[in-house]
């Protein structure tokens, strides 16, 4: 802490008296915040144990008797509810702050647990039968429920990604690249479907006033799946003009969510949507390159590549002024 | 040395300080207001997303800007395969840094990351060039180490950039390493104490160094990553492993090293030692250092002495971090000698794009069990299409 800075900024007068006590104040007892530490423990111990729990279902399935084993996770799941029952702060549309950290964690711990829980039912008694819709549908409206309930990000994000297996489909963005596969329309309806749901869940939040700091999360995957999938709609549809339509599809949901990015002042989505339209635009300009049997073409594709980026970060620069102020 | 504006890298320091007062409720807004009035800042240095934007961007213009250049010089023999021509696209880099840099101050801005990275690599791609094919007494990574070594220390003076101090710190313990041989027949049994002096000497020299504040970022990082090689460089499992691996006769499965206990202690105690201090001294730096080498001690220790299967340690460990948590942060509900659980001050940015929710997402959600043939399977996919845009 520089201590001359404030006396100087006393001195000329920038800083009141009331303030400079207050800081003076704090000076004298400082606080060592030791509050993310304890975070990450809490977050690895509920990592560690919920695989060490998996495991241990996976390895003894033959020989620990089965109703000890769902008994135990279901104590450890009815423990962490028990928990968050007696803590939870009052529901409330608006954003509740939990009570701390603990709390989330325990949440999340339960959760979990009923996932191994539901999951283990299954594939031991196939409660659901071969219904196997029934067996991720559970799941995935148990886990709105809590998020809902408790207002919980990090399961919200969870359930998501069960509402896309539900879907049929898996949603993390990593995977998304890693394991998509897209060479089936069908899959690629669903992914835009899935990708719209989100978008208008994250809409409906706001213009609902209802739990409106969710919007981030439900946008955030929303915006990553739309605009894969339909530009993956687009290279699957490549040799038909079909493929325009996915390409202005693109062009129009850009627009709409950049007006929105702008009404929030939102960095982030700002920028996944000039790199999806910039992806989706040199596409097009690459098509009709590709097609000019000249050494040429190449030439103006480096060219494009260079004047499109210059232009673009000009717009990026421009745009950050434009929100920031 | 430095290549920003003194004055105003100062006043940065001043108005980050300054926001930590009003964030935290000391002064008020027009307080800070004039704060900030007073001590300008001329440089250009978006948020993260920005950085990100421009730093792809800038990536493509320069790749974009040099294979048109190659393109056109493609008809000259031999010329755009020669190192020097890869030195002259750096030093065109380099120059365009400066030029960024001086003229419109960006500081973190993402294009001047992305030019410095470009320059960094095709100076090492033109060294790769120009040593190929001359054959002298050392081994190449024994000269290229200190090569790397003395680009990273520039970079990190001019730019105080973070990731080259990083690099520095490490390509200087890679030179020793790779140059061991001048310390005789013993190299290999004496490499592990080197390591371990030449580190705690940079920690102490970071420390020391603290009085040049503007590359304050810097020497943390070099702290950490000296406190953490110190740990490593007498680790168990990194001496007995790494030392078989650079000597002759290697130590047989099972059997053990000279100085085994001394290793061992180093392994098990280090940690508790950074905590300690860290708790002591009230220094983050210590703490976290400590906290992480806890893992890489049990790890360790799990390496050479399975005492209890795998799912067994996961659900104690997970069940051990759970009740010590829960207790420190009961212990911790007022303040006591003056650790608080409460968060200081909140990163405004970071709580922006919820961090937490999104790590704990992408994490948890790939365990559930997966629905046994998803409805809508098919086959993989190809890959053709949007790896060609960029």
């Amino acid at each position: 802490m520089n201590t001359d800075f404030y006396d100087r900024l006393k001195e000329e007068g920038y800083i009141s008296n009331a303030s400079f006590e207050k800081i003076r104040e704090k000076e004298r007892n400082p606080l060592f915040s030791v509050h993310w530490e304890l975070k990450t423990l809490l977050y690895l111990g509920v990592m560690l144990l919920s695989t060490g729990l998996g495991i241990l279902v996976y390895k003894n399935i033959d020989t620990i008797g089965h109703q000890v084993i769902l008994g135990l996770i279901a104590a450890i799941c009815i423990g962490c509810f028990t928990y968050c029952l007696k803590n939870r702060p009052p529901f409330s549309r608006e954003q509740v702050k939990s009570p701390n950290s603990l709390f989330d964690y325990f949440l999340l711990l339960g959760c979990l647990s009923f996932l191994t829980f539901v999951g283990y039912l299954q594939y031991q008694y196939t409660v659901f039968g071969t219904n196997y819709g029934m067996a991720t549908f559970i799941p995935m409206v148990v886990l709105f429920l809590v998020a809902y309930e408790f207002d919980h990000l990090g399961i919200l994000s969870m359930a998501i990604a069960n509402l896309a297996i539900w879907m049929g489909v898996s949603v993390t963005p990593a995977q998304l690249l890693s394991s998509g596969n897209f060479d089936n329309q069908k899959v690629i309806y669903t992914y835009v479907l899935l990708g719209l749901i989100l978008l208008a869940a994250g809409w409906f939040t706001e213009t609902l006033n209802f739990k409106k700091h969710f919007r981030f999360s439900y946008f955030h995957f929303g915006i990553h799946i739309s605009f894969i999938s339909l530009l993956f709609g687009y290279f699957n549809h490549y040799d038909s003009p079909i493929s325009f339509l996915w390409l202005a599809a693109v062009f129009i949901l850009a627009y709409f969510l950049y007006l929105d990015a702008l009404k929030h002042r939102s960095f982030y989505f700002l920028l996944l949507v000039v790199i999806y339209t910039y992806i989706a635009f040199s596409s097009l300009i690459f098509r009709g390159l590709i097609n000019i049997p000249d050494i040429g073409s190449v030439y103006i594709g480096f060219i494009y590549f260079i004047g499109s980026a210059i232009a673009l970060i000009r717009i990026l620069i421009h745009l950050h002024k434009k929100i920031k102020a | 040395m430095i290549i920003y504006n003194k004055t105003w890298l100062n006043n940065l320091e001043l108005q980050e300080q300054a926001k930590q007062m009003y964030s935290s409720g000391n002064i008020s807004k027009s307080e800070f207001n004039s704060i900030e009035e007073k001590y300008p800042v001329g440089f250009y240095s978006p948020n993260i997303f920005i950085r990100a934007g421009l730093f792809i961007l800038t990536l493509v213009i320069t790749s974009c800007a040099g294979g048109l250049l190659s393109l056109t010089l493609g008809s000259i023999d031999n010329l755009i395969t020669s190192p020097g021509y890869w030195a002259f696209l750096g030093i065109i880099s380099y120059i365009s840094l400066e030029m960024v840099v001086k003229t419109m101050h960006h500081f973190r801005s993402g294009v001047d990351d992305a030019l410095m990275w470009t320059a960094v690599s095709l100076f090492v791609a033109a060294y790769f060039g120009f040593t190929d094919n001359t054959s002298s007494a050392l081994s190449f990574e024994a000269h290229f180490s200190g090569f790397a070594f003395l680009l990273a220390c520039y970079f990190t003076l001019r730019f105080a950039d973070m990731l080259m101090a990083f690099l520095s710190f490490l390509f200087l313990i890679a030179f020793i390493f790779f140059n061991r041989q001048v310390f005789g027949v013993y190299s290999t049994a004496i490499l592990p104490f080197l390591t371990i002096l030449i580190s705690a000497g940079v920690y102490f020299l970071a420390l020391y160094w603290n009085k040049f504040r503007h590359y304050k970022n810097c020497l943390l990082v070099i702290q950490v990553a000296s406190l953490l090689l110190a740990y490593a460089a007498g680790n168990y499992f990194v001496v007995r492993e790494l030392g078989s691996m650079i000597s002759d006769p290697a130590p047989a499965e099972g059997q053990g090293i000279p100085l085994g206990w001394f290793f061992w202690i180093w392994t098990i105690a280090l940690p508790f030692l950074y905590i300690a201090l860290g708790i002591r001294r009230k220094e983050i730096v210590l703490l976290r250092s400590g906290l992480i080498l806890i893992a890489a001690a049990a790890f360790t220790f799990r390496n050479y002495y399975h005492l209890i299967p795998v799912e067994g340690a996961l659900c104690i460990a997970g069940a051990a971090l759970l009740t010590i948590s829960y207790l420190i942060i009961r212990y911790l509900k007022t303040p006591k000698y003056g650790f608080t659980y409460e968060e200081t001050d909140q990163d405004h940015l970071m709580d922006k794009i919820k961090v937490e929710s999104l790590i704990v997402g992408e994490t948890f959600s790939n365990s559930q069990p997966a629905p046994e043939g998803s409805r809508m399977g098919g086959g993989s996919f190809g890959g053709g299409g949007a790896g060609a845009d960029f």
